[in-house]
C-alpha cells in the first residue's frame, strides 16, 4: 500500500561540515547507498544560502526528492516520493522541528538532541512508521512518549 | 583501531556485525562520561530481563545511547525482546517501554537509524546489514506481538506489537519476496481484527440506537476511542505490510474507518478508499459508502465554508473587521455521521477519490448530477481549504492527474528504465482521462463560484473576465461594499469569479511563494492543467476545447511560468516543471514556443545542485538525471500527444543532450527516436552524431581539477551518445526510409534534382496521364514530332512514369501550359546534362534523389569514420556495415566503398601505415562479408546464363551449393554484420530467390518486382552475353525501377567501375566459365569456347584421389594437375589433363593463384570467400579463428564446403 509514496529518509545534520546527528532510513540500504544519500544532502546544502529569508530548499536525489530546511546550528532534510512530494515533505518537516522544540521544552540544538536523543528518537518514530507517516498532532505525541494513548 | 577490531568481534550468532559510534559521537559533549562499548551498553537489555531492578535514569541513557549506533546487531534482538515481557521492576516505567519498541521498530524492519557507522574491514560496504527476518523465525520473533493477544495489554503495547508485526511482514518482503509467511499471517491477522471491529460496530450502533441520549460517558468514549485506536492500527499496518493486492483484499473494511472520531484512522481509511475509487469495479461501493457522508459535511460547510466545520480548530475568532466570530453550534448527536477530515492528508485522498468517482463511468463527469456532491467537494477544497497541499492536490485531481506512486531508491524505477512503458500501458487510458477531465472542467470552468478563496483573486488576473474583478464589476463591488460597510455586515461580499479563475489564482499565488517547494507544487500542477489540454485537442482532433475567458486566464498562467522558467533565483526542479508545462501549453508547432532549447539548455546547466560548490560557481551545475529523464518522458509523451511537434521536441532533447550528457540516457533516447516519425527522428539523430562538442565539455585551461573533472566526464557521455546515435542510424535507417535488400523499392518515382527546372516549362507537352492520351492522337502533327523526342526521353527515364505523372499534373494545374519551344528546349538540355555526367556521378546522384535520406546518413557516417574519435567510427563503421548489407544498390556499394576508403587510407594519406584509423578489427570482417555477397551475386549471374532461372533445370549439385552459399552468407552477416530476415533476405540478389524458394507463390514474386519465371531456352538465348541483366518476356531487359530513369547500361557500367575499382583484376565471368554435362555436346563445346578463357582458368593439384560416382564428376588420381575452371562452392569444376570435365571436391584441390592477380586484398581473396593459399601468406588473417555456426553448420561446412575456407 505504500506504494502511494513513501518517505525515505530524515536526517539531522549540523551546519557547515555536516556531521550526522541523527539519521532514520526507512529503506533497506548497503552502507555505501547510505552514504551516497549523505552526500547528496550535503552537497545539495552546501551549494546554498541558509541566511536568507527562504525557509526551505529542495533537491532531488534519483527519482526522490528531498526538502532540506536550517533550524539553529542544523539542518533536517526529508526524502520522499509519490505523494510525500516537496510540499508534503516540506510541512512534515516544520511539524517534526514544532514537535522537537516542543518536546525539548529547550531551544532545539544539535546539543540539546544528543542530549535528548532518546526522546528525540520517539518522536520521529511517533511521526512516522516505516515510511508512512503518522501523526504530527502534539497532543498525541506528547502521550505516545509515555507510551499512553491520547484518551488515557 | 581497537574500536574496529570490536566492530568485527566474534558475535553470539556467528561472526556479527557489532556497532561502534563514529568520532563525532564519540567526540561530543555526552559521551565522554559514557562507555562506547556497544556490548557494554547492550548489557542493559539482559539486566532489563532479569528480576535485578535497574535504575530508571541508568536505563533510559543506556537505551538512549542505544539509539546512537547506527544499527542493532543481531545478537541484541533476543534480549531486546525478552525485555519487552512486563517484570515486576519495569512494568510501571512506560517511557523505557517506549523506547524499547522503537529499537525493535529497527531490529525487525527495514531500515536504519542512529548516526552513521564506521564499517570494519570485514563487512562488504555494498550489502545491507542483516535484519532479524534473516536469521530468527517466528518461534522468537513472535515475542513482539505478544501483547496483541493480551486483552489486559494496554494500548499502547498493542499498537508496539502491531507496528513491529507490520515491520517484520514488510521486512519479509524485502528479505524473501517469495516467503508469505509473515504477510499472509498479517493478512490474516487484519481480516479477523477488521472482523471483530465492524461486529462492535454494529453492536455499538444498536445499542446507541436504543438510548435516548446520544452523549456518552467518559467510559464509554474510553472504549469507543480504543476500538477505532484499533482499527487505526489495523488500517496502518495495511498499508506498511500489505502489498497491492492484499489491501484489496481489506479494502472493503476501510470504509468502517472514514467517519471515525479519530482522524488519524479516518486519513488511513480514507487512503485505502481512494484506491477503491480508482478500480473500475470498486468505484461504485466507494460512491455508495462516501457520498451520503460527504453530502452532510457539505451541508455543514454552508456554514464554516469548510468541509471539517465540525473541528475546524484554526477558525479564527475574529473575522477581518475585528468583530468576534461566533463560535461553532454544539452538536450533541452522534458524530460519525460525516467524514472525518480535520488532518490535512484526509482531505487530499478525498480529493482523489471524488476525482476518480466523477471520472469513472459510474458518474461519467456529470458534475450537476450524481456527481454533484464529489464536485462541490473539490471545488470547496479547491477554492476555501487553507492547506495548499489539499488546494493543489484538488487542482491536479481534477484535471485528471494519475495517482502518484512510491519510488523503490534501489532499483530503477520503470518509467526510465523502460521509458515509456507507462505510456504503453495505460498511456490511451490515461490521455482518456485527461481529456475527459478537461473536457468536464471547461464545461464548469466559466460558471462563477461564490466562495470566498482564501486569498483575494491574485492581481495578475485583474480585469480579465470571469476573475470578479472587471471593470464594471468592480465599481458596482466596491459600492456593495460601501454599503456593508455602513450596514456594519460581518462579511465583506467578494464578487464571484470563475472556477479557472479561482484556480489559477491558487496556482499564482503559490508561484509568488519564497518556498520552492510550494512554487514546485504548483508547477507541477500547471503541469497536469495543460497536458490534460494538450490531450482533449489531440483527442478531438486538433479543436481546442476552451472559451475565450479561459484563454485569456491562462495566458496569465503562462506568463507567470515564463516567468519562473527565466529566473536564476529558482532551483532546477520548478525550472524543470515550468518547462514542461510550457511545453503542453503549446498546442502545434505553429504557436509560439515558449520553451526554446536555448533557454532550456540555460536552464539544464544550472541549478542541479548535484555538483561541488566550487563547480557550481565556476563551471556549470546541470540537472539530476532525475529531472533530465523526466523532461525526456514528458518530451516523449508530447511526441506521442502530437507528433507534429516532434521536431521541435528533438531541439529540446539535443539542448538536453549538451546540457547534461551523462544524464541521457541511451534507452530514453532510442524510444525517442522511435516515436517520432520516422525522417524526424533520423535528422535529430544526425544532428547529435554531427554535433559539435557542447560547452560542458569544454573548460577553461586554468579551471580547477574538479571542473575538469565534470568536463571529461560529460565528454566521454557526449561521445558515447554520439556512438548511439550512429549505431541507431545503422540500426534504422533502411526501415526509416523504405530502402530494404529484401523489399521491392517504392512505387513512387521521384525527379532528379537537376531536371526539375528543367522539366516544369515543358509540362504540356510531357508526359500525361492516359487519359488525356487519346487527346494527344488529336493533336496537330507538329506537336506528335515534339511527343516522339518525349518518348524516347521516356524510354530513356522509364522509371519516372507512375510518379512523374501525378507530379507534373499537379505542377500542370499550379503552373499552366507552357510554350512548345521552351519545352524543346529544356528537353535537350536536360539530355545534354545527362550525357555530361560520369556514370559515378550519376549513381550517386540518383542515390541521393531516390532516397536522399539514406544518402545523407551514408554520406554523415562516412564523415564520422573518418574524422571522429575511435569509438565513434567502430561505431559508424559498423552502422556503415549494416546500411551496406541490408541496403539494395547503388546504396551498397556507396556503403562499401565508404568502409573501404576507410581501410585504404593508409597508401593515401599516411603512407606506408597500413590502417591509421585501426578500424580493421570492424571493416575487414564487414568487408569479407560484402566481398563474398558481391562475387556470390557475380558467380549466380554467370550459373543463371548457364542453366537459366528455372530451378528444374538447375543441377541438384548446383543448387546445393547455392543453398550452402545462401546460407554461408547469412551466417556470416548475422555474426558480423547484424541482423537480417533469414526467410526474406537474399544475400545473392534477387534472382536467387527463384531458385532457392521455389515454392513461393508466383503472385508473391510479382508483388516484389521479381522476373517471371521464364523458359529454359529464352534463358540460354538471352544468357549469352554474361551479363547480370533481368529478361523480359517481351526480350527488353527489365530494369530496377529504383534506377531505371537514367538507364541500364550506364548504371551497370558505373557499377562494373565500382566492381572494377574495387575489385580490379576480377573479371564477372572469370568464376563462371562452367558447363556442366547435362547440356549437348554442342552447347557445351561453344560454351566453353564461348566461356573459358584460357587465361582465367587456374592450376590445381588434386591432394587425394578422387573417384567419380556420380553424374558430373570426374576421376581423378592424387598429384594431378587439374585446371579449375570453376569455383562452386563444396565443389570444383575442373578439367583434368585428359580433357574431361567434371566436378571434384573443393577440399581435394589445392588451388593456385595466377600469377598476374591484384595485389588488393579483395581480388585475391577468392570471390566466394575461399581462401587461397597467397591469401594465408600475407593478409594478416593467420589469426583468424572460424565462427561457430552451431552443430549442424559446423559440421557442414567443417572443412569443405564455403564455410570451410576459413580452414583452408
Amino acid at each position: 500500500m505504500s506504494q502511494l509514496g513513501r518517505l525515505h529518509c530524515f536526517l539531522i545534520s549540523t551546519k557547515g561540515v555536516g556531521n550526522v546527528v541523527y539519521e532514520r532510513f526507512y529503506d533497506r540500504l548497503s552502507e555505501y547507498e547510505k552514504a551516497d544519500v549523505r552526500a547528496a544532502f550535503q552537497l545539495a546544502s552546501s551549494n546554498v544560502r541558509f541566511d536568507g529569508e527562504q525557509e526551505d530548499f529542495i533537491g532531488v536525489y534519483k527519482t526522490a526528492c528531498f526538502v532540506f530546511i536550517p533550524m539553529n546550528d542544523m539542518v533536517f532534510y526529508l526524502m520522499g516520493s509519490g505523494e510525500y512530494d516537496e510540499l508534503a515533505c516540506s510541512g512534515i518537516l516544520r511539524s517534526i522541528g514544532f514537535l522537537l522544540q516542543d518536546v525539548l521544552k529547550t531551544k532545539c540544538t544539535s546539543s540539546a538532541l544528543l542530549e535528548k536523543y532518546g526522546k528525540m528518537c520517539c518522536v520521529i518514530d511517533v511521526c512516522s512508521m516505516q515510511g508512512i507517516l503518522e501523526t504530527t498532532d502534539r497532543d498525541i505525541v506528547r502521550k505516545a512518549l509515555k507510551n499512553k494513548a491520547v484518551w488515557e | 583501531m581497537a574500536t574496529l577490531r570490536e566492530g568485527a568481534q566474534q558475535g553470539r550468532y556467528g561472526e556479527e556485525f557489532v556497532p561502534i559510534l563514529n568520532r563525532f559521537i564519540q567526540s561530543s559533549g555526552g559521551a565522554k562520561a559514557e562507555s562506547t562499548s556497544y556490548s557494554l551498553i547492550a548489557s542493559v537489555l539482559e539486566a532489563l530481563c532479569s528480576d535485578t531492578p535497574v535504575p530508571k535514569e541508568s536505563a533510559e541513557r543506556s537505551l538512549s545511547r542505544l539509539c546512537q549506533f547506527g544499527g542493532i546487531s543481531i545478537g541484541t534482538i533476543e534480549p531486546l525482546l525478552k525485555a519487552l515481557e512486563p517484570s515486576p521492576q519495569n512494568r510501571a516505567d512506560r517511557e523505557l517501554c517506549r523506547l524499547l519498541y522503537y529499537l525493535v521498530q529497527l531490529s525487525l524492519g527495514d531500515g536504519y537509524a542512529g548516526t552513521p557507522m564506521p564499517v570494519p574491514r570485514n563487512h562488504n560496504p555494498m550489502l545491507p546489514l542483516p535484519k532479524a527476518v534473516d536469521r530468527f523465525g517466528p518461534e522468537l520473533l513472535s515475542l513482539s506481538w505478544a501483547d496483541l493477544g493480551n486483552e489486559n495489554s494496554r494500548f499502547l503495547r498493542k499498537q508496539g506489537g502491531m507496528r513491529a508485526l507490520a515491520a517484520l511482514s514488510h521486512a519479509s518482503m524485502t528479505s524473501k519476496p517469495d516467503d508469505l509467511t509473515y504477510v499472509g499471517g498479517m493478512l490474516v491477522t487484519l481480516q479477523s481484527l477488521l472482523e471483530r471491529i465492524e461486529q462492535l460496530i454494529q453492536e455499538k450502533a444498536t445499542y446507541n440506537a436504543g438510548k435516548s441520549s446520544k452523549k456518552s460517558g467518559v467510559a464509554e468514549f474510553k472504549g469507543t476511542m480504543e476500538m477505532w485506536g484499533l482499527l487505526r492500527l489495523a488500517l496502518s499496518a495495511a498499508r506498511v505490510a500489505l502489498s497491492q493486492g492484499g489491501v484489496a483484499k481489506i479494502a472493503n473494511k476501510s470504509f468502517l474507518g472514514v467517519a471515525s472520531p479519530d482522524p488519524l484512522c479516518a486519513r488511513h481509511a480514507l487512503a485505502i478508499a481512494s484506491t477503491v475509487a480508482r478500480d473500475p469495479q470498486g468505484v461504485g461501493i466507494y460512491i455508495e459508502q462516501v457520498e451520503h457522508l460527504l453530502r452532510n459535511n457539505l451541508d455543514a460547510a454552508k456554514e464554516t465554508g469548510l468541509l471539517y466545520s465540525k473541528h475546524a480548530i484554526h477558525k479564527p475568532t475574529t473575522d477581518i473587521t475585528g468583530a468576534p466570530v461566533p463560535p461553532p453550534k454544539v452538536v450533541r448527536q452522534e458524530q460519525e455521521a460525516s467524514l472525518n477530515l480535520r488532518c490535512a492528508h484526509s482531505r487530499m485522498y478525498l480529493a482523489r477519490g471524488c476525482a476518480s468517482s466523477l471520472q469513472s463511468s459510474f458518474i461519467g463527469g456529470d458534475v450537476k448530477g450524481s456527481g454533484e456532491v464529489f464536485w462541490r467537494s473539490l471545488v470547496l477544497m479547491l477554492i476555501c481549504d487553507p492547506s495548499n497541499l489539499v488546494a493543489l492536490e484538488c487542482i491536479r485531481n481534477m484535471f485528471g492527474a494519475p495517482h502518484p506512486h512510491a519510488e523503490n531508491l534501489r532499483k530503477r524505477p520503470t518509467w526510465m528504465a523502460v521509458p515509456g512503458h507507462d505510456i504503453e500501458l495505460e498511456g490511451l487510458a490515461l490521455a482518456r482521462v485527461y481529456g475527459a477531465s478537461w473536457h468536464m472542467v471547461v464545461a464548469e470552468a466559466d460558471e462563477l463560484v461564490p466562495l470566498e478563496p482564501v486569498k483575494p483573486m491574485h492581481e495578475a488576473l485583474e480585469g480579465l473576465q470571469g476573475t470578479g474583478t472587471e471593470p464594471g464589476l468592480a465599481r458596482v463591488s466596491s459600492d456593495k461594499a460601501e454599503r456593508s460597510k455602513d450596514s456594519k455586515s460581518p462579511l465583506v461580499p467578494t464578487p464571484p469569479a470563475s472556477l479557472l479563475a479561482h484556480v489559477v489564482s491558487r496556482l499564482l499565488h503559490a508561484l509568488d511563494s519564497p518556498s520552492p517547494a510550494l512554487a514546485v507544487a504548483a508547477c507541477r500542477t500547471s503541469v497536469t492543467i495543460y497536458e490534460a489540454r494538450a490531450w482533449c485537442t489531440s483527442l478531438s482532433n486538433g479543436y481546442l476545447l476552451q472559451s475565450k475567458p479561459m484563454h485569456d486566464i491562462l495566458l496569465v498562467l503562462e506568463r507567470a511560468l515564463i516567468g519562473v522558467l527565466a529566473s536564476m533565483n529558482r532551483t532546477a526542479t520548478e525550472h524543470c516543471y515550468a518547462a514542461q508545462a510550457l511545453l503542453w501549453a503549446q498546442l502545434s508547432p505553429a504557436d509560439h514556443a515558449h520553451v526554446t532549447p536555448s533557454m532550456l539548455l540555460k536552464s539544464a546547466s544550472h541549478g542541479g545542485l548535484s555538483v561541488h560548490s566550487n563547480v557550481k560557481a565556476l563551471f556549470a551545475d546541470p540537472w539530476p538525471e532525475a529531472l533530465i529523464s523526466m523532461m525526456l518522458a514528458t518530451l516523449l509523451r508530447r511526441i506521442r500527444c502530437t507528433p507534429s511537434m516532434a521536431k521541435g521536441c528533438f531541439e529540446l532533447v539535443a539542448a538536453l543532450t549538451a546540457a547534461a550528457p551523462s544524464r541521457v540516457t541511451k534507452d530514453q533516447m532510442q524510444v525517442l527516436w522511435e516515436a517520432a516519425p520516422g525522417v524526424t527522428a533520423v535528422h535529430s539523430a544526425l544532428a547529435l552524431l554531427s554535433s559539435p562538442p557542447p560547452p560542458i565539455t569544454q573548460p577553461n585551461v586554468t579551471a580547477p581539477v574538479e571542473v575538469k573533472a565534470l568536463a571529461t566526464n560529460e565528454e566521454a557521455a557526449f561521445e558515447s551518445l554520439r556512438g548511439f546515435a550512429a549505431w541507431w542510424l545503422g540500426e534504422h535507417i533502411n526501415g526509416v526510409c523504405g530502402v530494404l535488400a529484401w523489399k521491392p523499392p517504392p512505387k513512387a518515382s521521384v525527379i532528379m534534382p537537376f531536371l526539375v527546372k528543367q522539366q516544369q516549362p515543358q509540362q504540356q507537352g510531357k508526359q500525361q496521364p492516359k487519359g488525356q492520351q487519346q487527346q494527344q492522337q488529336q493533336q496537330p502533327q507538329s506537336q506528335q514530332q515534339q511527343q516522339q523526342q518525349q518518348q524516347q526521353q521516356q524510354q530513356h527515364q522509364p522509371g519516372q512514369q507512375p510518379g512523374q505523372e501525378q507530379q507534373q499534373q499537379q505542377q500542370q494545374g499550379e503552373n499552366g501550359p507552357k510554350p512548345g519551344s521552351q519545352t524543346e528546349t529544356a528537353n535537350e538540355r536536360s539530355s545534354g546534362l545527362l550525357e555530361t555526367l560520369d556514370p559515378l556521378e550519376r549513381m550517386a546522384l540518383a542515390a541521393a534523389v531516390h532516397a536522399p535520406l539514406l544518402a545523407a546518413v551514408l554520406s554523415h557516417l562516412q564523415r564520422t569514420v573518418l574524422t571522429g574519435r575511435w569509438e565513434l567510427g567502430v561505431s559508424a563503421s559498423q552502422a556503415l556495415a549494416k546500411v551496406a548489407v541490408r541496403s539494395p544498390e547503388p546504396y551498397r556499394i556507396q556503403a562499401y566503398s565508404a568502409l573501404m576508403s576507410a581501410m585504404q587510407m593508409g597508401g593515401t594519406a599516411c603512407g606506408d601505415s597500413q590502417d591509421p584509423l585501426g578500424l580493421s578489427a570492424v571493416v575487414a570482417p564487414a568487408l569479407e562479408v560484402l566481398n563474398a555477397m558481391y562475387a556470390g551475386e557475380l558467380a549466380l549471374s554467370s550459373h543463371l546464363t548457364t542453366y537459366g532461372t528455372n530451378h528444374k533445370d538447375w543441377p541438384k549439385p548446383a543448387l546445393a551449393s547455392l543453398q550452402r552459399r545462401h546460407e554461408w552468407l547469412i551466417a556470416m552477416i548475422s555474426q558480423r554484420v547484424g541482423l537480417v530476415p533469414k526467410d526474406t533476405f537474399f544475400p545473392l540478389g534477387k534472382a536467387s530467390r527463384q531458385l532457392l524458394r521455389p515454392d513461393l507463390p508466383p503472385e508473391q514474386v510479382a508483388d516484389d518486382d521479381e522476373p517471371e519465371p521464364q523458359d529454359s531456352d529464352s534463358d540460354k538465348e538471352e544468357g549469352g552475353d554474361g551479363k547480370q541483366k533481368k529478361k523480359k518476356k517481351d526480350g527488353k531487359p527489365e530494369r530496377d525501377p529504383l534506377y531505371e530513369y537514367y538507364g541500364d547500361e550506364d548504371y551497370e557500367k558505373a557499377h562494373e567501375d565500382l566492381l572494377e575499382k574495387f575489385l580490379p583484376g576480377e573479371k564477372h565471368s572469370k568464376l563462371a566459365k562452367v558447363n556442366w554435362g547435362r547440356l549437348g555436346e554442342d552447347a557445351a563445346s561453344s560454351d566453353r569456347d564461348a566461356y573459358f578463357d584460357e587465361d582465367d582458368v587456374r592450376p590445381g593439384t588434386m591432394l587425394y584421389p578422387f573417384s567419380a560416382m556420380e553424374e558430373g564428376e570426374v576421376s581423378a588420381a592424387a598429384g594431378e594437375r587439374v585446371q579449375v575452371a570453376m569455383d562452386m562452392g563444396d565443389w570444383l569444376q575442373v578439367i583434368t589433363p585428359s580433357g574431361v570435365q567434371g566436378l571434384v571436391p573443393a577440399s581435394y584441390v589445392r588451388v593456385e593463384e595466377v600469377a598476374d592477380t591484384s595485389s588488393m586484398e579483395g581480388s585475391t581473396r577468392s570471390r566466394l570467400g575461399r581462401r587461397t593459399e597467397q591469401d594465408q601468406s600475407y593478409d594478416g588473417y593467420d589469426s583468424y579463428e572460424p565462427y561457430d555456426y552451431g552443430a549442424g553448420d559446423a559440421e557442414e561446412y567443417g572443412g569443405q564446403g564455403t564455410g570451410g575456407c576459413w580452414k583452408v
